[in-house]
């Protein structure tokens, strides 16, 4: 019985020999394609740090932290729950490179810094200057521009064994989220390493940092507010942003806080400021999206309105020279949605509403004067970067390089506008008084 | 003492320029002197730089 | 009779296209930079118009010489000799761009992506392809830029626009830049820059019509120069001056930066496969030239039995520059300073001469050009 033999091998039978030793000669050369090339790299072969902290070390130049994200214990029944879904190793080295060469040795997976959500500096080595360590980050391509910067107020070992996410159980995810917390609260800047590293070699602006520390209160008896900056703000009592990071009396989750900014003149720190000054930094530079205010009542002593106070637009800026000193015009606007009465006074319409908003105003012009002045006369750094507007009047980069706007920021003057809005009453269209309210009010 | 490798290349290469040499020789003797000169320029050149790169310009 | 391969307006300009759009995936945006500071854009808009008013000198005076390419007209010119000596021209600008972009192309893809392996092994891929190309011919070549192209010119648009929520336009301020005399003097030579419309002149005699190649080099250009003109926009808006100064490969850090929420994140990999595809195709014809230009100067019959030999030269020549920097220094400070002479001055001059001759030979009852 005649047997067919596959098409694919009779056209191998017909073609000449000079075509079939071509054709064989291919197939054997593709087949080491199997193999994989130089760079493969199995998933499961490498360790990804999620977070590193960068100190002064003791017995060398710096101490590396790094976190290295456990795979099992981002999934569901993965890892045991008291596990933390890293783990944390520590090693001093004379560089960033040296360090994860060191690491290396006894680390069973190669280290990968492709996936770091982080960086976190000490405040000692911040104010030494970064500029050494912000070279290699840019320059080596495992470095995301996109991670979140965070000099932490004590050292970053310490910061980052601190965390200890709760609500989540991807290590990763914790830090992806946790940074985006400007958004809602208004309280650390919107800073990623791009920006950062950039704004320190900028002539228009200087960087900033969130700041971190580990929460310093292990129980609800510890509770103090001695290093609140409340009466800075001549306050008889701390509002929600009148803190530095791992100053704020809470308990329960992840024991490391952010709160607050580090300042930066070029790559050295300089200074820090709490969480009020970062909502009025957010406001000037148009990062601001939307937090919960709290606004002494302008009508009721002792009695607070809360807001949820949004950017109705971008913060326009001008600058302008007077006798070769800039003065710079900005312009807030800036709309809020009722939240919370403390007292009974209808705010909500009529001629209470102009006097919350106009109170309001005050407020926030207030604040923010007092932020604009502390970063002319406590740090002279322009943080706000309102260099980029100087900029414009200068025909070529040449004059502007030579008027050096770092050395003039100190003299600028400022005018602020604020215009505030008070849009939406929340679910209460009119506040009442309690009949009980009115019949004591009428005794008295 | 050159590896197995180099000997395998330098061979392949040498194979190469005699192909192109004899495309030269067939161009030369269709009376296209410059042409066929420039051809075993090439020839010339596929073994001399190679070899150079790998022999000399490592040392 | 052998087939004559002819092409389309389209597919010719898709050539031309990519030919000078490769060095926006390269260093076209950081050299802009370089030159104009913070007016790199008013640079870029500089020397597209300059381009176009070569180009439109150049075709011009192409007229009388329809379906002829510039070895022909140099033929024209100035006889045997003629013809030798532009091909040797061509033939070394050519090479250079195959040499030096295969050479900043893979040292660029081992910055990336192929870190460990060797540079011998990043190149071997592209020589693959050259050889390929070659075998297979320009009609194929020209068939797969015509729908290639589209896709990279999708993706670099794409990559442009997921940075808009980096772009600062403040960042072009002050206005002036590096000062008029950086743009408009010492800026007027980068015009090199186009340089790769030498190709067109090369191609005309696959184009055929004198329309087809005029609407050919004006399509390309127009097209070329506003992607040129988008990146260089986008760049220093993202990266200010100076800092611009210190990136390598500027529109691989532009993907970089697109975080679009928590899912659009590491766009870079779209930016690799563009990228990698336009520097293949980019080079693929660069080489295809070599070898016509080669054939047709030195009047071969074929020009087949040259493609491995070449493609090792091309390989090792590649091979000669010390480290990447140095590639950088000798294609950003001598090449495109001066590879506007062959570009531009040389198909005049010789265009000019051709006329002349031709003018003198029907004067004296030779032939009449087609069109005077």
């Amino acid at each position: 019985m005649k047997t067919t033999k596959p098409a694919v091998i009779t056209r191998v039978i017909k073609m000449d020999r000079g075509k079939r030793l071509i054709a064989i000669i291919m197939l054997v050369a593709i087949c080491p394609l199997l193999a994989s090339c130089y760079d493969a790299r199995e998933v499961d072969d490498l360790g990804f740090v999620i977070a590193m902290g960068l100190d002064r070390g003791k017995t060398n130049t710096l101490r590396m932290t790094l976190q290295i994200a456990k795979p099992m214990a981002g999934a569901d029944g993965g890892g045991s729950g008291d596990d933390l879904p890293y783990e944390q190793f520590s090693v001093e080295a004379p560089a960033v490179f040296s360090g994860l060469n060191m690491i290396n040795t006894f680390a069973s997976k190669q280290i990968s810094l492709t996936h770091l959500k982080v960086v976190v500096f000490s405040s000692e080595l911040a104010r030494e200057g970064l500029k050494p360590y912000l070279n290699a980050m840019l320059r080596g391509k495992e470095f995301r521009p996109n991670m979140p910067i965070v000099v932490a107020r004590h050292t970053a070992e310490e910061y980052l064994q601190s965390v200890d996410p709760k609500l989540v159980t991807n290590a990763a995810k914790y830090y992806e989220l946790v940074f985006q917390s400007y958004k809602y609260t208004g309280l650390i800047p919107k800073v990623e390493f791009h920006d950062f590293y950039l704004a320190s070699k900028s002539p228009c602006r200087n960087p900033v940092a969130i700041l971190g520390d580990a929460g310093k209160f292990l129980s609800a008896e510890e509770f103090d507010i001695k290093n609140s900056t409340y009466m800075d703000h001549h306050r008889s009592m701390p509002f929600e942003g009148d803190f530095f990071a791992g100053d704020i009396p809470a308990l329960g989750g992840a024991r490391a806080g952010n709160v607050g900014l580090a300042v930066f003149e070029g790559d050295k720190m300089v200074g820090e400021l709490d969480g009020t000054n970062t909502t009025m930094y957010l406001l000037c530079t148009g990062d601001y999206i939307h937090s919960y205010w709290t606004f002494p009542d302008p009508l009721a002593e002792g009695r607070y309105v809360l807001m949820d106070v949004k950017q109705s637009r971008k913060p326009k800026h001008r600058v302008e020279f007077v006798d070769g000193k800039p003065r710079i015009d900005i312009m807030l606007n800036l709309e809020g949605d009722l939240v919370a009465v403390q007292s009974d006074i209808d705010y909500e319409t009529g001629d209470n509403s102009l006097v919350l908003e106009s109170a309001a105003e005050d407020y926030i012009k207030d604040h923010v004067q007092k932020f604009l002045d502390k970063t002319i006369n406590e740090f002279q750094s322009d943080i706000c970067g309102f260099g980029a507007y100087a900029r414009a009047h200068f025909m070529t980069w040449a004059e502007w390089e030579a008027y050096n706007w770092h050395t003039k920021y100190k003299d600028a003057t400022f005018n602020l506008t604020v215009n505030f809005k008070v849009r939406r009453p929340g679910l209460i269209l009119r506040s009442g008084t309690s009949e009980a309210m009115e019949s004591r009010r009428d005794d008295q | 003492m050159m590896s197995i490798g180099y000997i395998a290349l330098i061979g392949l290469l040498l194979c190469i320029a005699t192909y192109t040499a004899s495309f030269g020789v067939w161009t030369w003797k269709r009376k296209n002197r410059f042409g066929a000169f420039m051809i075993f320029l090439v020839a010339v050149t596929v073994v001399a730089l190679p070899v150079y790169i790998l022999l000399f310009r490592e040392a | 009779m052998k087939k004559k391969t002819i092409f389309g307006h389209w597919e010719a300009s898709a050539i031309i296209m990519n030919l000078i759009c490769t060095k926006i995936f390269l260093n076209f945006p950081r050299m802009a930079v370089e030159e104009g500071g913070t007016a790199a854009w008013i640079f870029a808009i500089y020397i597209a118009i300059l381009a176009i008013l070569g180009f439109t000198v150049i075709q011009k005076l192409y007229k009388p010489f329809e379906g002829k390419d510039l070895l022909d007209v140099a033929e024209l010119a100035a006889g045997n000799i003629g013809r030798i000596l532009v091909g040797f021209v061509i033939l070394f600008c050519l090479g250079w761009g195959t040499v030096a972009y295969m050479r900043m192309f893979s040292e660029n893809m081992k910055l990336i992506s192929l870190t460990t392996s060797p540079l011998s092994y990043v190149e071997l891929y592209f020589v693959v392809c050259l050889v390929t190309g070659a075998y297979f011919g320009i009609e194929a070549l020209s068939r797969l830029h015509a729908f290639v192209v589209p896709v990279i010119t999708v993706g670099f648009l794409l990559i442009m626009l997921g940075a808009v929520n980096y772009i600062d336009p403040g960042n072009l301020m002050p206005l002036l830049g590096n000062g008029l005399s950086a743009i408009f003097i010492k800026g007027a030579q980068k015009v090199s820059d186009y340089s790769e419309i030498l190709v067109l002149f090369l191609l005309a005699s696959f184009l055929k019509k004198y329309e087809v190649m005029k609407s050919t080099g004006y399509w390309s250009l127009v097209l070329a120069s506003v992607f040129l003109v988008i990146s260089v926009l986008v760049f220093s808006t993202v990266f200010p001056y100076p800092s611009s100064l210190e990136i390598t490969i500027p529109i691989f850090h532009v993907a970089r930066l697109i975080k679009l929420g928590r899912f659009f994140q590491r766009v870079e990999s779209v930016f690799l496969f563009i990228w990698a595809a336009s520097s293949l195709l980019y080079i693929t014809v660069n080489f295809y030239l070599i070898l016509f230009t080669f054939q047709k100067a030195f009047r071969l019959d074929y020009y087949k039995p040259l493609i491995i030999p070449l493609s090792i030269i091309v390989m090792s020549l590649s091979f000669l520059p010390s480290d990447f920097a140095e590639v950088v220094t000798y294609e950003v400070e001598l090449f495109r300073s001066w590879s506007w002479v062959p570009a531009f001055v040389m198909p005049i001059l010789l265009l000019i001469l051709a006329r002349r001759k031709h003018r003198k030979s029907a004067e004296s009852g030779g032939n009449e050009p087609q069109d005077s």
